[in-house]
C-alpha cells in the first residue's frame, strides 16, 4: 500500500473527522466522495501534514507521514486545494518550476534536469502551450491544469487533490478526469481526490470512500456503488442514483396525465423534459435493456415493462392499455419499430389524442392518425 | 556681596522705605559696575540674583558663564585674548560678532541691549510675524540667513556663516540638532529663559547675551531699570488691601488652558497685586482644566486675561463657550485680550507688562494709563 | 531583464549625486574632492558633513523600508501591505510621544532609542502572535489591531499636551532625514546591510509564498519558522528606519508594486534587489525635493514620498492594467 490512514481523527478545536481508514495502491485513484462539511477538505489536509492529527497514523510508502520534515514529504506527496492565488506576474512554467522546490539550491536555480521534469509535468497535463501565458491571465481551468502539473514536478508518489473539477467549464470538468487518469497509468502515482460530485467519482476513480459526518460510511469499487447508499449519503429525495448510467436522474411524482411510448433511446429527451418541468406521466411498454427503461425507472412515475429481446406479450399490453385510459394525451417519441415492440403501434392506436414526433410520410407508412409535433412544442403542449 | 544680597532681599519683601531702597540698589549697580573693572582674582558671587537657569561670575579678564542644560550644569569660560589656564570650562572668545539664534525671544533679549547686530542668522523660516523691524529689514536684505524652522535648520548655511555662537533653546524634540551640531563642531549655548518662573528671572537673561557680547553694562543698566519698576509698582499697590481676583486663562476645543501657581503668569499677577485665582495648583507651564471648573473658580474673578489674540470680543468668548457669558466679568465686561507682539516684545519689558496688569486691577491707582499689551473686549 | 537592472543601478548612483550636489550652498563633486584630500574646504566640509550623511542615509533608509514592505506584501498577499501594519510605526510613536509630550523619556536614550526600543517592544508582541496564530490573516488581522490600540494611547497624550509640543511631536511622526549624523549612518549600515542580505536569502521561500501557506508546505517550506524570520526581519528594518527618520509614509507601500510593475515579475530573486535600489531612488530623490520646495522651510519627506508616489503609482497601475 502506497498510502494508508488508519484511524484517523482530526479537526481544528473539535474533531472534525473520527477513525477513518482507507488505503491507497499505486496507481489507483481513490475517491472520496460526501456532501459540503462532511470533513473531506481537513481529511486531505490531515494526510498531507497541513493539520496535525489528534488520533492515528498516515502512513506513507511506510513512513509515518508526520514525522517526516515539510522538504523529505514534498518529495512524497503533493497536493492541489480550491485556494486561489494572486501569483503576480508568474508563467505558466515558473509556477509549474516552484513543484522542483524540495530539489533545487537554495537560490531555486533550475537545472537542465529540472526544466526536463517540468516541462514532462506540463506534458502529462496537456499544458505545454501555457508555459509562457501568464498564470493570471489563465481560465480556471488551465490554472487546475498548471497546478496540477506543479505537483506534479514534485515528483511525488501520492497525489492529493481537493475538489479538482469543481467550479470548472465543461471542456477542463471531462479533460481533467482524463488527465488524472493518465497520470495513475503513466507515472504510477497513487491518487486521491474529492468530490462532492459522484458521477465524476464514478468515471474516474477505481475506489470510493464515502464520508458523511465525519466518518466513512461505505467504501468499495465505484461499479459497486448503490443508490441507496448514495440517498442516503445525501439524503437527497428529488433524485435517485442510477449506477448503471452512473448518473442522477430526477425521480418523478405525481398524477400522470400524460403517457409516452418509447424505445430504442428515442424517449431519453422527452422523458427528462417532462421530468425536469414537474410534468407527470407513465411510459410503457418498455424493454428492460433499452436505455429508456433506465431513465423511465426513475422519472416515470409508472412504467410497463417486458422482458429483454422478448416481444410484447398481452399481459403487459394490457397493462399499457390501462395506462392509456387514464391518461388525456400520448406522446409517440418516434422509436424505431421492430419486431419486439411492433405491438406498441397497437397502443399507440388505443389512444384518443396522439401526439408524434415522425414525419407526417411516416405516419402514413405505419398508418397511424396523430398529430405532428416537434420537440420543441412538446412543452408547450404537454403543459396545458 | 553677601550682605548686599540680603539686603535685597529684604527690600524686595519690605516695601516701607522705598526711596531708601532705591538709592541702594542704585549703589549696589554701580559697585557691581566697579567690581567688573577692578581686578580680583577673588571669586566673585554671581551676579545673577533672579534667574535659576544660569550664572555669571566676573573674574580678571575673563568671565565665568554657567548654564542649565538638561539637567546639567554646564560651564563656559568667556576670555577676551586666550583662555586662563588651569580653569574647566568650554572656551568662548568674546565679544561676540557672529551669532545665529534659534528664536524670537532671543532676538527681543538682544534687541534689549541693542545686540542684534550681532546676529547673522536666523531660525525663522517665516512661521510667525516678528515685531523688530530692524531685523525684519535686515532679514529681508539678506543680511540675516534665514536657516529655515529649529528642527529641521540648513545645516549648509550655518557651516557656511562660521557662527561664533548658536544659541539654542532645549526641547525633547530637538536633540538631533543638537547631535549635528556637536557633530559639526559648532558651538552653541542653551538660552533658557522660557524656564524661569519669575518674570523677572526671564528678564535677567539679558545678562546672558550681556555676557557674550560684552555688554554687560547695558544688560545690567536695562535689568535694573526693569527691576526698579517692577518694585515701584510693587511698592504702589502695596496699599491695596483687597486685591482683585484674576482669571488668566485659554479656552480651546473644550478645554481650558491655566497657568500654574508657581510659574512666571502667578507671580506676575503678584507683582501686580492681584491675587491669581489658580494659584495653589503647583507646578509649572499650564494645566488643563475643564469648563466647569473654570466657571466655577471664575464666578469669584473680577478682571480675566484671556491669553490670545484670536478672541477678539466678547462675542468670540460667548461663542466659544456660552455659559462664560454669566460670569461677573463677562457681564462688567472686564475681559482682556493679549495683544500679538505680546509674545516678543512683552517679554522685552516685562515691566510695562507688570504695569498694565496693576493699571488694569487698579485702576484708581494708575490714572490715564492705558495698558500697552493689554486690550480690553467689548 | 539584465539592462533594466543596470539602468536601474546607474539611476541609483545618480541620484546620490544628485542628493550630494543639491544644497542651498554652492558646492560641486571639485571642493568634496578637495576636502578629502585635506584642503581646507568649506564647501567640501559642507558636502561632506552635511549632504553625503544625510543622502546616503535617505538612501540606506529607503531601501530598508522598500523590502519590508515587499516582505510583509508577499507574506500576507496583500498588495496593500506595508511596512507599518503589524503596528511597528504605532508603538515607535507612541514611545517618542512619551518622550516629547509626556516627558517620559528615558535618559540618554533619546528619542532615537525610545522609538527604536519602542519598535522592537511592538516585534516582540508580534513574534510572540506569530508563533499562536494559525495563518497569516489572523498575524495581519492582530498587527493592525495592535496598531490601533497604541495610537489610542498616543492620541491620549495628544489629547492632554500643551499645543507647541504637540506641533514638534507631529512634525517627527511625518518623517525626516535632516540632521542625520555619520554615527547615525554607521548604525545603519551595520544594522540595515546584513539584514537586507538576509531578506534576499529568503527568496525561495518567499517565492513558495505566492501560492500561500499551505501550498507552501506541501512544497517543503518550513513555514513556521519562514514566519517569524519575515516577521523578524521586516519589523527590525522598520524599526530601524524609524528611529532615525520617523514615520515614512508609502515608500514601503508603492515601490514594490513599482518594482513588479517595471520588472513585470513576481520572482523574488529580481523583486528583491530591483525593491532596495527603487527604495533608495525614491527616497533619496523625495529627500531632495523636501529641501527645495518651501527653502527655506524643509517639509517632512513623506509629504513628498506621497505626494510624488501617488500619482506615479495610479499612472503605472491604469497603464498596464495590473498590479
Amino acid at each position: 500500500m502506497m498510502l494508508e490512514v488508519s484511524k484517523l481523527s482530526a479537526g481544528y478545536s473539535n474533531a472534525v473527522l473520527a477513525g477513518i481508514d482507507l488505503n491507497v495502491e499505486r496507481g489507483e485513484i481513490l475517491g472520496i466522495i460526501g456532501p459540503n462539511g462532511s470533513g473531506k477538505s481537513t481529511l486531505l489536509k490531515t494526510i498531507s501534514a497541513i493539520l496535525k492529527p489528534m488520533n492515528g497514523v498516515v502512513y506513507l510508502d511506510g513512513k509515518n507521514v508526520h514525522k517526516l520534515k515539510p522538504s523529505e514529504l514534498a518529495k512524497e506527496l503533493a497536493i492541489t486545494t480550491t485556494n486561489r492565488s494572486d501569483v503576480g506576474f508568474l508563467t505558466g512554467f515558473e509556477v509549474v518550476s516552484l513543484g522542483r522546490y524540495p530539489y533545487t539550491d537554495a537560490f531555486g536555480r533550475l537545472s537542465e534536469r529540472d526544466v526536463e521534469i517540468v516541462m514532462e509535468a506540463l506534458r502529462l497535463v496537456n499544458a505545454e502551450y501555457l508555459a509562457d501565458k501568464p498564470f493570471s491571465e489563465m481560465s480556471d481551468g488551465e490554472k487546475q491544469k498548471i497546478m496540477i502539473a506543479r505537483a506534479l514536478a514534485q515528483q511525488p508518489k501520492v497525489l492529493l487533490l481537493d475538489e479538482p473539477t469543481s467550479f470548472l467549464d465543461a471542456k477542463h470538468r471531462v479533460e481533467i478526469p482524463l488527465i488524472l487518469r493518465r497520470i495513475a497509468n503513466e507515472k504510477g502515482i497513487a491518487i486521491v481526490l474529492t468530490t462532492h460530485d459522484i458521477e465524476l467519482a464514478v468515471r474516474i476513480c477505481d475506489r470510493i470512500v464515502m464520508v458523511k459526518d465525519g466518518r466513512v460510511v461505505a467504501e468499495g469499487y465505484a461499479e459497486d456503488l448503490d443508490s441507496e447508499i448514495v440517498k442516503e449519503l445525501y439524503g437527497i429525495g428529488v433524485a435517485e442514483f442510477d449506477p448503471f448510467l452512473g448518473t442522477f436522474e430526477l425521480k418523478g411524482e405525481g398524477r400522470a396525465k400524460i403517457h409516452v411510448v418509447c424505445g430504442g433511446g428515442s424517449g431519453a429527451r422527452v422523458m427528462r423534459l417532462l421530468t425536469k418541468n414537474r410534468i407527470p406521466f407513465t411510459a410503457g411498454v418498455i424493454h428492460e435493456n433499452d436505455i429508456d427503461f433506465y431513465i423511465a425507472k426513475h422519472c416515470a412515475v409508472g412504467v410497463v415493462k417486458e422482458r429483454p429481446y422478448e416481444e410484447i406479450r398481452d399481459e403487459t399490453l394490457e397493462d399499457a392499455f390501462r395506462l392509456v385510459e387514464n391518461c388525456d394525451l400520448v406522446v409517440d417519441t418516434g422509436f424505431p419499430i421492430g419486431k419486439i415492440n411492433a405491438r406498441n403501434l397497437e397502443v399507440l392506436r388505443t389512444a384518443k389524442r396522439v401526439y408524434s414526433l415522425r414525419s407526417k410520410k411516416e405516419l402514413e407508412k405505419i398508418d397511424l392518425d396523430a398529430e405532428v409535433i416537434r420537440m420543441a412544442d412538446l412543452l408547450k403542449i404537454c403543459k396545458y | 556681596m553677601i550682605i548686599a544680597e540680603r539686603f535685597l532681599k529684604s527690600t524686595s519683601l519690605d516695601l516701607k522705605s522705598m526711596k531708601f531702597d532705591k538709592v541702594l540698589l542704585v549703589l549696589l549697580a554701580l559697585a557691581l559696575l566697579g567690581c567688573t573693572q577692578h581686578s580680583s582674582d577673588q571669586v566673585e558671587h554671581g551676579i545673577v540674583k533672579f534667574a535659576k537657569n544660569f550664572q555669571i561670575e566676573f573674574h580678571d579678564g575673563y568671565k565665568i558663564l554657567k548654564v542649565k542644560e538638561d539637567e546639567t550644569w554646564k560651564t563656559y569660560i568667556l576670555y577676551y585674548d586666550k583662555p586662563p589656564e588651569g580653569v574647566e570650562g568650554i572656551p568662548i572668545k568674546i565679544p561676540i560678532k557672529r551669532m545665529v539664534v534659534m528664536s524670537s525671544t532671543h532676538i527681543a533679549q538682544l534687541e534689549a541691549i541693542n545686540g542684534t547686530d550681532a546676529v547673522v542668522g536666523f531660525m525663522y523660516g517665516g512661521r510667525y510675524k516678528l515685531y523688530f523691524p530692524d531685523v525684519v529689514e535686515r532679514l529681508e536684505k539678506g543680511e540675516i540667513v534665514d536657516l529655515g524652522s529649529p528642527n529641521a535648520p540648513d545645516y549648509e548655511k550655518l557651516i557656511e556663516l562660521n557662527p561664533d555662537i548658536v544659541i539654542i533653546y532645549v526641547t525633547s524634540s530637538n536633540e538631533k540638532v543638537r547631535e549635528k551640531l556637536r557633530e559639526l563642531g559648532i558651538n552653541y549655548i542653551v538660552d533658557s529663559e522660557w524656564l524661569e518662573n519669575d518674570p523677572l528671572g526671564r528678564a535677567e537673561w539679558v545678562k546672558f547675551f550681556g555676557a557674550l557680547l560684552d555688554k554687560d553694562e547695558e544688560a545690567e543698566e536695562y535689568f535694573n531699570r526693569i527691576v526698579k519698576n517692577v518694585e515701584e509698582i510693587e511698592e504702589a499697590v502695596s496699599s491695596v488691601e483687597e486685591k482683585p481676583n484674576v482669571l488668566w486663562a485659554l479656552i480651546y476645543k473644550g478645554r481650558v488652558y491655566v497657568p500654574r501657581g508657581d510659574g512666571y503668569v502667578a507671580k506676575m499677577i503678584e507683582y501686580a497685586g492681584g491675587d491669581y485665582l489658580f494659584k495653589d495648583v503647583n507646578g509649572t507651564g499650564s494645566e488643563i482644566i475643564n469648563i466647569e471648573d473654570l466657571l466655577l473658580k471664575g464666578q469669584k474673578a473680577d478682571v480675566m486675561i484671556y491669553s490670545s489674540y484670536y478672541v477678539k470680543s466678547l462675542d468670540d468668548i460667548k461663542r466659544k463657550e456660552p455659559r462664560m457669558a454669566d460670569l461677573k466679568v463677562f457681564k462688567e465686561r472686564k475681559i482682556y485680550n493679549i495683544t500679538p507682539d505680546y509674545w516678543q516684545l512683552g517679554l522685552l519689558h516685562p515691566d510695562i507688562v507688570i504695569r498694565d496688569l496693576a493699571a488694569i486691577l487698579h485702576p484708581e491707582l494708575f490714572k490715564d494709563y492705558e495698558p500697552r499689551f493689554f486690550v480690553r473686549l467689548t | 531583464m539584465r539592462i533594466k537592472f543596470v539602468i536601474l543601478s546607474f539611476i541609483s548612483i545618480i541620484s546620490i549625486f544628485v542628493g550630494i550636489l543639491a544644497g542651498s550652498v554652492h558646492a560641486s563633486i571639485h571642493d568634496l574632492y578637495d576636502y578629502l584630500k585635506g584642503k581646507q574646504d568649506v564647501r567640501g566640509y559642507i558636502i561632506w558633513e552635511v549632504r553625503v550623511p544625510r543622502t546616503l542615509g535617505a538612501f540606506l533608509g529607503g531601501a530598508c523600508l522598500a523590502v519590508s514592505g515587499l516582505l510583509l506584501q508577499t507574506y500576507f498577499r496583500n498588495p496593500l501591505a506595508g511596512p507599518y501594519v503589524l503596528g511597528i510605526s504605532s508603538a515607535a510613536s507612541l514611545a517618542v510621544a512619551l518622550c516629547i509630550l509626556a516627558g517620559m523619556g528615558i535618559h540618554n536614550v533619546g528619542i532615537v532609542g525610545s522609538a527604536f526600543l519602542g519598535s522592537m517592544l511592538a516585534t516582540v508582541l508580534i513574534l510572540c502572535l506569530a508563533t499562536k496564530v494559525r495563518n497569516a490573516v489572523t498575524l495581519l488581522v492582530a498587527g493592525l489591531m495592535l496598531g490601533y490600540l497604541f495610537s489610542a494611547f498616543e492620541k491620549i497624550l495628544i489629547t492632554l499636551a500643551e499645543s507647541q509640543k504637540v506641533h514638534q511631536f507631529i512634525l517627527w511622526t511625518f518623517g525626516s532625514f535632516s540632521g542625520i549624523t555619520w554615527d547615525n549612518l554607521e548604525l545603519i549600515t551595520i544594522l540595515g546591510i546584513p539584514a537586507m542580505m538576509l531578506v534576499f536569502t529568503l527568496s525561495k521561500p518567499l517565492n513558495a509564498l505566492l501560492l500561500g501557506e499551505e501550498y507552501a508546505r506541501s512544497m517543503g517550506v518550513n513555514v513556521k519558522a519562514v514566519r517569524m524570520v519575515i516577521v523578524t526581519l521586516s519589523s527590525f528594518l522598520t524599526s530601524l528606519v524609524t528611529a532615525f527618520a520617523g514615520i515614512v509614509a508609502f515608500v514601503g507601500l508603492a515601490t514594490p508594486h513599482m518594482a513588479r510593475l517595471l520588472f513585470r515579475t513576481s520572482d523574488h530573486r529580481i523583486l528583491i534587489p530591483t525593491t532596495i535600489l527603487l527604495g533608495a531612488i525614491v527616497t533619496v530623490l523625495c529627500d531632495i525635493i523636501s529641501r527645495i520646495l518651501l527653502y527655506p522651510v524643509e517639509l517632512p519627506v513623506s509629504v513628498v514620498t506621497s505626494m510624488f508616489g501617488a500619482p506615479i503609482v495610479i499612472y503605472l497601475v491604469i497603464k498596464r492594467r495590473r498590479v
